[in-house]
């Protein structure tokens, strides 16, 4: 059996750093310790759990799930993000899809993908040497409906199966999920931010119980966070994963100024 | 309730070879391209959230079309201002 050896999460987005230096640097930081902190175990892959913002899964075709099973990945370039290649990892997408099917997920298998901002901006700093592979998962939380957190959570227990019972020995797993925390995009509340539904997410997670916040429906979600806030639902992904896993808020920042807040913590076993 | 046509020129402006440099050039051309109804030609010409909202332009892809047409807003979402550090982490390598 394989071995689930590390789970993170951070926000995915960075913003022109003039006026808000400090904090700029914070994020930057922050998500730099996060991945740390993940490769520090050792992975020989990284599952990135997040959402493409509509560069890739957009309204022509709407997959609430989307597992990339290329064997490499050219970044879209949105954010000018630098279009170099990261490794893929086919087999472990093709046999946690495989696993999906028989636990009651038909997941959509993408050979083209070209990873926006969502993959591609804390991967930068988090392995900037683009060394490990990585599988990204595509949570669609732009369609309607959106995956509902609770089914997000339970694909993240199938995807602690896919590990435990279909991988080889030796092979050691890391989970990143990318996304969040509360924003408003172009919605009514546009620009807001909710620290105290950041801090209440974060919380859940620091006290091993962030499978509480699948009760949470996406219109709940959507009116506690914005329609961005939704990206949460990456984290619950990952937190499927590694149930009873602890985590440690590594850097929270509200920040207005780039209209959403942002955060990253590190899970760990009890 | 939206149009598809709306939402797919907006969708198609960074995936479609050539399409936005069209759309700058001529873009009466690419509304027609697209079927474009005169209220949609409207709200794209003005080009703001709430124009873009009322043709029902999905919030993602308003940030798209904001990101198309305006260049200040490109200047403010890019990782662009992260690069010397980026680098200078490459050369500690």
């Amino acid at each position: 059996m394989g071995q689930l050896v590390a789970v993170g999460a951070c926000s995915h987005i960075l913003m022109s750093p003039q006026g808000v230096e400090q904090r700029a640097q914070r994020i930057v930081h922050g998500i730099r310790e996060v991945g740390r902190r993940l490769l520090a175990r050792k992975p020989d892959l990284v599952v990135v759990v997040t959402t493409d913002h509509m560069f890739n899964v957009n309204l022509s075709l709407q997959a609430p799930f989307a597992v990339g099973v290329a064997d490499a990945y050219v970044p879209f370039g949105d954010m000018d993000i630098p279009r170099e290649p990261r490794p893929g990892h086919r087999g472990f997408a093709e046999a946690f899809v495989a696993h999906a099917a028989r636990r009651g997920f038909d997941l959509a298998k993408a050979e083209e993908l070209r990873p926006d901002h969502g993959v591609a901006l804390p991967m930068m700093f988090i392995d900037p040497a683009r060394a490990v592979p990585i599988v990204p998962l595509l949570v669609n939380i732009n369609m309607e409906p959106v995956p509902s957190p609770a089914r997000c959570h339970a694909l993240g227990g199938v995807l602690r199966e896919t590990i435990d019972r279909h991988r080889p020995g030796p092979e050691r797993v890391a989970v990143l999920a990318t996304g969040g925390l509360s924003h408003w995009l172009n919605i009514p509340r546009h620009g807001e931010v909710s620290e105290a539904f950041d801090r209440n997410v974060l919380s859940h997670f620091e006290r091993g119980q962030p499978e509480s916040l699948t009760r949470l429906t996406p219109a709940q979600i959507v009116e506690q966070g914005g329609n961005g806030g939704l990206e949460i639902c990456n984290w619950l992904l990952a937190a499927g994963a590694a149930p009873g896993w602890k985590g440690e808020v590594i850097y929270y920042e509200p920040m207005p100024e780039w209209f959403t807040g942002m955060g990253g913590l590190e899970l760990r076993a009890a | 309730m939206a149009r598809y046509a709306v939402n797919k020129l907006v969708q198609e402006l960074f995936r479609e070879p050539g399409l936005l440099e069209r759309f700058r050039g001529n873009r009466t051309e690419v509304y027609d391209a697209y079927g474009l109804d005169p209220s949609e030609r409207a709200a794209l010409d003005e080009g703001t959230p709430p124009a873009l909202a009322s043709v029902g332009v999905h919030p993602i892809l308003q940030m798209h079309y904001l990101l198309a047409c305006n260049p200040d807003v490109a200047k403010l979402i890019t990782v662009n201002a992260y690069r010397d550090e980026l680098q200078a982490r490459d050369a500690e390598r």
